[in-house]
Order: structure tokens, then C-alpha cells, then sequence
């Protein structure tokens, strides 16, 4: 559950100030003003602004002003004074909300940018002992640290450990260990701690005491299982491990599947998970070869388990592999069989919610019997009870799910989520609005312990910038669509107040102050959608017509102003970039050339992509869309993939019709110096052949590209 | 005869338009280009259009010749004013105006120092964080935009709908504008300190 502590908004504290809040919401804000010094500063502030307004004298014209008219009129001097128009009504709306929906939903990919540290791989080592690990056993680490981190005082390791029954990792709020390292005197740093007794799993970062630097292993991170008596690993520390990598690296996770299959091959998990991930990971045609064989272990598998009486987790790893094979009758079988041992498992929510059938009142009624139970209030539940709730499209029953699961809610966007469901409703709005409040407080207020291992400081610091602007951006979307355009503008603006790029908040304000009549305000926002090199310009052109009273002049002065702010925000905190690692990529042909002898001195988006993992039409869309938006400049997009050439590689790139250079990445030597081993990322490489920006946004990528042709254009 | 009594609502108060208004004939004679009535509105609203102009260009230079400009082209510009609304709020509307097509087509700083400007008293709270110096200073930074919504609504005391009346945009235009206006302040005088 998410701590709560709400600073009322900069809205409502002026609305304290003007004395324009109601009673009872006077009332908790002067609660609050009590004892918080940061907001009765603010307060302190606007009514400073109203006394120093009062004390103001007031002037009187010169004497000889009247003369000077009355002889200038005599004179026949005349002016044109400007009209006062009439009062404004708020026009109708521009867009329909559908609309703002959209742009709402392009927010979902905006990506966090990453700052580079150092490599880190290489130099560094890390020897834990002993090496195949018994749960509740000391450990003993010693660290021999690179160039980054040789000669601190101390160290410090990071670790996130894992149970037989944690949950897929998320982007949650943490829940990190930590071990001080010590010098041996020996150029060595040792430390130890003690494994918990139902330890499954462990992944771990080294940095300084600082947080500034950090040595993640290039990105893989140094992991621990948990073993058996026999030093076999256990099967619950190959499963959080497949957990762990499946969302990381792909040849890595199918690593592990097999691994699993070989040492227990009488367990149905390793099977299922690995027909159905060789299916997720667009290989039908070797599912389809071995399939003969899955079908045969599953019958085999069935046989053994049908008298005997198996854990809850056997039984849903049947459930799956019928699914994945795929057989119906089974897979009712077996489903009806987890539900009676275990009926708020979660493969059992999966199925009931996704599965169940066309109806999805039934699954609703499923998960709402399931929540009459106290024992099942659980994230799983409320998950599941909440995505029936969105799918039946009854109001109040999304409203309830909410409310009853933003107290369990254990990361932002499904906290998010639960949140907006209640800011659609007008009796709910208040409560959401706070909700979404406390999210972005308990951001600000995020302890340093709490990020991923595999950001330093600086990169946590960005990523809670990002986040703050995503939670405001999606409550000023929401507030938009509700109708309450005024309350939009506050919560974009807050957003904006952070200092980013974010051309898609541009685009809702925009749209909100001209529903509320302010032509002049909508200007700066369409400013910099024209100068965004990305934004569509069929976009910007029909906005264009939304502000009939910008003239040429007005629009191209307003554009280049916000070139400069977008040069400044989107290279803010940018170092000035690092070398090319030296790496040797591969043609089809099997040649090899140094990275750097592929760049031609030309500005490069590097392509970091397996499309076997991340092939999806809608990547691939965007990937032709960056080509052809670069196509014709200096700048260029280089492809490199870690995956083999083959006749199924190949066709790919026949069929989906990329134009691209193509680069082979043996062993993800690149990510792996890069950084982004496991990852799909776009790496910004200037004409000087420096790294100066890493993106997860292929289209954040370009504008990085173009932002420093423009950025070097203005210096020149 | 009595003249009818006009009311007129301007935000949330009524208004009595007979009793704040010049008297139709003043207006008349005014319109008609008479230096008398000129004169004589002059010394009725001249304060308050230059206050204004001062106020929102912040230099007395400027304000002189907004305040010149404005009632120079007076008389042919009541010929424009509807009588069934309030005199003063119109004139302070096309004062205000005027004032930001001089600012917006200048964009010219201040010439005189502040305080040699405005001939404000020294402030006698000492522990207040703004006094009114440093907010004439932060009024400065502001554009001509935010720079009148703070000036009508923390100088003239105007509510959101008379600022809107004034500026002919929306109420939730100028609520939002007047928010901005805060913010940036808020950023400024953090700056300052």
C-alpha cells in the first residue's frame, strides 16, 4: 500500500488565499497548514502579493498631461483606440473525447531517459561464496570494482531478493537490501549477509555509498539461486528467474525454460512455460516441430497427476500447458480443478477474466463472489475484479473495484488506473483527484532505496521527473475529458513546470485553453507542436486553423522561441556524450566492421532490436516512420539485432518492408557495453561519433537527432 | 423628469449605471469632440487610466502616453461605448488594452527606476517575503498577458469576471491565467531570494 501524505494543490492554495475555498475544505487545508512549512510559505506568499498590491499608492497623472491632450486634439492629432469586445463564453469543445483518449494513449510509451554512467562490465567481478547457495546460508562477497567505482571508501550492494512466491517483477515501489562493502587492502571490497529461509532468487548492483555511480554489469546485474541439498537449483529459484528474465532478456529467459526442463522434467512448468514463450517469441515453427512431443509429456504428465494430490502451482502450470498446446477439454479440466484447491489462484483470475467466454458478467460475477471472502482481498483479486469491472462497461462497478483497491494498490500505474476510474465520475472526482495527488507526493518523496537496481541517483531522479509528469498528464487528460478544462490546464501546467519536452501535453492544453476561449495562451502550445520534429505536421497544420488571429509573423517568431526551449529541455542534464565502445557488428555475409566505420560522421539512431521479441506491426510501423522522418537529412537509423541472419530473419525484413542496414550483434557484445543488453533501446549518436542520449522511445530517439542538428545550426 | 434608472451587472454586483455613469449629455458633447467635457472626464478618470497604464507597463513614461493616447482619441471612440453599460469598467478596459498594444508592440523595458516611477511608501513589514518593490520588480518579468490579470486582480482588486470583462475573454481564461501569473511569480521571487 501507497503511504499518504497530500500537500493541497498550487490550485487550491490559491483558492485559499482568495477565500474561494468551501468550509470543510478551509478547514483540512489549514489542517494541513499547520504543520507543513512548505505550503504556508506558498500561502504566506499570495497573501504577501495581496498586501503588497494594497500598499501601493496611487499615482496621479503629470499636471501637464490634460494640456498636452487638449492642445494635441486642437491640433487635429487623433488615435485609434482598440475596442473592448464583449464578454466571451466558452466555446464548444474541439475534440471529442475519443481524441483526447488517443493522445492519452501515446503517453503509455513515454519513455524514461537514461543516463549513461560507465560500461561497467569488464574490469569488474563479483565472487559470492558459497556459490550454490542453500536458503537461510551467510554469504560471503568479494568485489574486485572497475574504473569507476576502484578506491572508495566503502561500497555498497544492492539486492532485491525474491521468494518461491513473489509475484512477477514490476516498475514497483521497491523493496531492496543492502550490504556495505568493505576494502581488504587487497583491491578487493567484502561484505556478508545472511539469506532469508525461504530465499529463492536474488539479483544484485554495486555502486558507491553516493548512489552516483554504479556497476550493474552492463546492464545484466549479477544474480544468486537458491540450490538443494544435491547443489541442484531449486525449482522455485529457476522460476522467479525466468520471472526476472523474461522481461529482460529473451535468449536468457529460454535459457532458464530449458534448464528447468532438463533438471525436472516431471514438473509441467518448465514444459508449458516453454511451449508457450517459444510461441510469444515467434517461433512456430520450432513449437510446431517439437509440439508431437509436448503433446506426448502432457499426456505423460496427466497420467502421474491425475490420483495424486498436487500443489496448487503443478495444477496451474497443467492449466497453462493445455492452454498453450492448445486443448480445450483439458484445459477446462484442469481449470476446474486449480479453481476447487485454490479458486483466487492466479492463473485461475487470468482465465476467468481473459478466458472465461463472451460474457464478461460471468467473470464479474466470478471475482465479486471471490471478494465476499475477506481471505481474497488480495492484488491479484483486485486486479482481476477491477479489469472484469472495465470490461462488463458498468460505471459503478468499476467505480466499487476502485475504491475498494486503491488502498491494496501496489504500483503507480495500476494505483493510476484505479484512480482515473474514479475522476470520470462527478460524485468520485474529488476522491481520485487526491488519489493521483498522493501518487505524485509519494514520487517526489521516493527514497533513494527505493529505485531499480540498475539506476544510479541521477537516473532515478530523471525517471521520478518523468513519472510525476505522466501521473499529472494523465489526471489533466482525464479532468479534460470530464469537462473541466480550467482544472486541466492546472494539472498540464504543473506537469510542464518539470521542465521536459512532452509535445503530447502541448497538444491537451491546447486543446483545453481554446475551449475555454484563450486563443493568445493556445498560441505558445502550438509553438512548440510546429517546432517538434516529430509531431505530425498534418497535426500541426489543423491546428493551425484553430487560431485564425496568428499571423506569419507572430507563428514563426513563436516557433523559434521554442526551438530554444526545446533544445534546452530535451538536452537538460545531458553531459556531452562518450565514445563508441569498440565493437564489431557483422553483415549477412558474415563481415565484420568496428561500429564506428559504419557511421560515416553522420548523426545515427543505433537500432538495438530483436524483432523476435519486439516484432509487433506497431514497432515496425515506427520504425518506417523514423526512416522516412530522417530520410532525406543528415541523419540515419542503423539496425542491430543480437539474432543470426536467417531465411526467417530475412523474410521479415522482405515482407514488413524495412529499408534499413542491418548489423549483427554476436553474443549483444554492443548492449552489453552499451548498457541495454536485454532491452530494446535507441542510442543517439552525434556526427562526432559521441553517445548523447539513451531512449526506450524510438521517436524520442529522432527528436534527439534532430534536436542537436538544430542545436548545432544555432551555434554555428 | 428623472432620468430611468439603469442597472447594469458587472461580475457579481449590480451596478447602478445612472448614479456611476457621466451623464448622457457629458457624453454627448464628448462625443461631439468638446474640450470642456473632454476636460471634464478627464479630471473624473484620468487617475484611473493612468494608475493602470502605470501599472501594467511599468514605466511612467509609457503611462503617460497610453493615458495621452487614450483620452486624445476619446471622443471618437465613445461614439463605440453602449451607455446601457458602466462608463468607468469600459474606459478602464480600453485603457488596459491599449496599454498592452503598447507593450506587445514595443516590448520595451522599463526607462525609470521603479521606485522613482510609482513614488511608493516604504513598506513598514519588514518580515513579509514580497514587499511591494520586489513585486513591481516581478511584475517586470511577467508578459504583458499574465501581467495584466495580476495587476487587475492584486492592484485593482477586480474579480475573475471583471477581469474578464476587461481583458474580453473568459472567466476560466482569466482564472487560468491568473493562476500562471502566480506560478511565475512564485518562481521569481523564489529567484530573487
Amino acid at each position: 500500500m501507497i503511504a499518504i501524505k497530500r500537500h493541497p494543490s498550487w490550485r487550491d492554495l490559491n483558492r485559499l488565499a482568495d477565500g474561494e475555498l468551501d468550509a470543510e475544505a478551509r478547514g483540512a487545508a489549514l489542517e494541513h497548514l499547520a504543520s507543513c512549512t512548505r505550503c504556508s510559505g506558498h500561502v504566506s506568499l499570495l497573501n504577501d502579493l495581496h498586501e503588497a498590491g494594497r500598499d501601493m499608492r496611487h499615482p496621479s497623472p503629470p499636471k501637464d498631461l490634460l494640456d498636452d491632450i487638449l492642445r494635441d486634439r486642437a491640433q487635429g492629432l487623433r488615435t485609434i483606440l482598440p475596442a473592448v469586445p464583449p464578454s466571451q463564453r466558452p466555446p464548444r469543445r474541439l475534440l471529442p473525447a475519443a481524441a483526447a483518449v488517443a493522445v492519452m494513449a501515446s503517453l503509455a510509451g513515454l519513455a524514461t531517459l537514461t543516463l549513461t554512467s560507465e560500461a561497467g562490465a569488464g574490469a569488474s567481478e563479483l565472487t559470492v561464496d558459497p556459490a550454490l547457495p542453500l536458503p537461510g546460508q551467510e554469504i560471503r562477497l568479494a568485489y574486485r570494482p572497475g574504473v569507476e567505482l576502484a578506491g572508495e571508501a566503502a561500497l555498497r550492494l544492492r539486492l532485491r531478493l525474491r521468494a518461491p512466491d513473489s509475484e512477477p517483477p514490476r516498475e514497483t515501489l521497491g523493496a531492496y537490501d543492502e550490504v556495505i562493502l568493505q576494502p581488504d587492502g587487497n583491491g578487493l571490497y567484502v561484505g556478508s549477509f545472511q539469506l532469508p529461509a525461504d530465499f529463492a532468487y536474488a539479483v544484485m548492483a554495486v555502486e558507491d555509498l553516493s548512489g552516483a555511480h554504479l556497476d550493474d554489469r552492463g546492464g545484466r546485474l549479477w544474480d544468486l539461486r537458491a540450490h538443494g541439498d544435491d547443489d541442484v537449483p531449486l525449482p522455485s529459484a529457476l522460476r522467479q528467474e525466468f520471472l526476472v528474465q523474461q522481461n529482460r532478456s529473451w535468449p536468457e529467459a529460454r535459457d532458464v525454460l530449458h534448464e528447468m526442463t532438463l533438471l525436472y522434467p516431471d514438473m509441467a512448468e518448465g514444459w508449458s512455460m516453454q511451449l508457450t514463450y517459444g510461441e510469444d517469441t515467434r517461433l512456430p515453427a520450432e513449437a510446431a516441430v517439437n509440439l508431437a512431443g509436448h503433446r506426448e509429456h502432457f499426456r505423460r504428465l496427466e497420467r502421474e497427476l491425475e490420483d495424486a494430490e498436487p500443489s496448487a502451482d503443478e495444477v496451474a502450470a497443467m492449466v497453462r500447458y493445455a492452454a498453450a498446446l492448445p486443448d480445450q477439454e483439458a484445459l477446462d479440466h484442469w481449470l476446474g480443478r486449480l479453481e476447487s484447491i485454490a479458486p483466487a489462484h492466479r492463473v485461475v483470475l487470468s482465465y476467468r477474466v481473459a478466458g472465461v467466454g463472451p460474457d464478461p458478467n460471468d467473470a464479474a460475477r466470478y471475482l465479486e463472489s471471490l471478494w465476499s471472502v475477506e481471505e481474497y482481498h488480495t492484488v491479484p483479486v483486485c486486479r482481476a475484479g477491477y479489469g472484469a469491472a472495465v470490461a462488463t462497461g458498468d460505471a459503478f462497478l468499476t467505480r466499487e473495484w476502485a475504491t475498494r483497491c486503491l488502498p491494496l494498490a501496489d504500483d503507480h500505474w495500476f494505483a493510476l488506473d484505479l484512480a482515473l476510474a474514479l475522476v470520470a465520475h462527478d460524485e468520485t472526482r474529488e476522491r481520485g483527484i487526491r488519489e493521483i495527488r498522493t501518487l505524485v507526493d509519494h514520487v517526489s518523496e521516493r527514497p533513494a532505496d527505493e529505485r531499480p537496481l540498475h539506476f544510479a541517483l541521477d537516473e532515478a531522479r530523471w525517471e521520478s521527473r518523468v513519472l510525476k509528469a505522466t501521473l499529472r498528464i494523465a489526471l489533466g487528460r482525464q479532468l479534460l475529458v470530464s469537462g473541466e478544462p480550467v482544472s486541466a490546464v492546472f494539472e498540464l501546467d504543473a506537469a510542464d513546470d518539470l521542465d521536459l519536452w512532452l509535445p503530447d501535453l502541448y497538444r491537451m492544453r491546447l486543446e483545453a485553453l481554446l475551449s475555454i476561449g484563450d486563443e493568445r495562451a493556445a498560441r505558445l502550445d502550438f509553438h512548440r507542436l510546429d517546432a517538434d520534429p516529430v509531431y505530425p505536421r498534418e497535426s500541426v497544420d489543423s491546428l493551425r486553423r484553430l487560431l485564425p488571429s496568428m499571423t506569419r509573423l507572430d507563428r514563426a517568431e513563436g516557433r523559434r522561441q521554442a526551438e530554444s526551449e526545446m533544445i534546452r529541455r530535451v538536452f537538460l542534464d545531458q553531459d556531452p556524450g562518450r565514445g563508441l565502445p569498440p565493437v564489431q557488428l557483422f553483415t549477412s555475409t558474415g563481415q565484420s566492421h568496428a561500429l564506428e566505420s559504419l557511421l560515416y560522421g553522420r548523426p545515427t539512431v543505433l537500432l538495438i532490436w530483436d524483432r523476435r521479441v519486439f516484432g509487433s506491426p506497431d514497432v515496425v510501423a515506427e520504425v518506417i516512420r523514423a526512416s522516412d522522418l530522417l530520410e532525406g537529412g543528415p541523419g540515419q537509423v542503423l539496425w542491430v539485432t543480437p539474432e543470426p541472419d536467417s531465411e526467417s530473419l530475412q523474410s521479415f525484413v522482405r515482407e514488413s518492408g524495412l529499408d534499413l542496414p542491418l548489423y549483427h550483434d554476436q553474443g549483444s557484445e554492443l548492449a552489453i557495453q552499451l548498457g541495454d543488453w536485454g532491452m530494446r533501446g535507441y542510442i543517439v549518436i552525434d556526427g562526432a561519433g559521441r553517445i548523447r542520449a539513451r531512449t526506450h522511445s524510438l521517436m524520442e530517439a529522432v527528436r534527439h537527432l534532430e534536436v542537436l542538428r538544430l542545436g548545432s545550426r544555432n551555434t554555428a | 423628469m428623472l432620468s430611468p434608472i439603469m442597472h447594469h451587472r458587472v461580475g457579481n454586483r449590480q451596478v447602478n449605471v445612472s448614479e456611476n455613469n457621466p451623464n448622457p449629455t457629458l457624453l454627448s458633447r464628448l462625443g461631439r469632440g468638446d474640450a470642456d467635457a473632454l476636460r471634464e472626464v478627464y479630471e473624473r478618470y484620468a487617475d484611473d487610466v493612468y494608475r493602470i497604464a502605470l501599472r501594467l507597463t511599468g514605466s511612467s513614461a509609457d503611462a503617460y502616453d497610453v493615458t495621452h493616447d487614450v483620452f486624445v482619441g476619446l471622443p471618437e471612440a465613445v461614439q463605440r461605448y453602449d451607455p446601457d453599460r458602466p462608463f468607468g469598467p469600459w474606459l478602464r478596459g480600453v485603457a488596459v488594452r491599449t496599454a498592452q498594444m503598447r507593450l506587445r508592440s514595443a516590448r520595451r523595458r522599463r526607462e525609470v527606476a521603479l521606485p522613482n516611477v510609482t513614488g511608493l511608501a516604504v513598506r513598514s513589514r519588514q518580515e513579509a517575503v514580497v514587499d511591494r518593490l520586489t513585486l513591481e520588480k516581478a511584475l517586470d518579468e511577467l508578459s504583458p498577458d499574465l501581467r495584466s490579470v495580476v495587476v487587475l486582480r492584486e492592484l485593482e482588486g477586480l474579480s475573475y469576471q471583471e477581469i474578464a470583462d476587461l481583458l474580453g475573454i473568459t472567466k476560466s481564461a482569466a482564472a487560468v491565467r491568473l493562476h500562471r501569473a502566480r506560478r511565475r511569480l512564485k518562481e521569481i521571487l523564489r529567484g530573487n531570494r
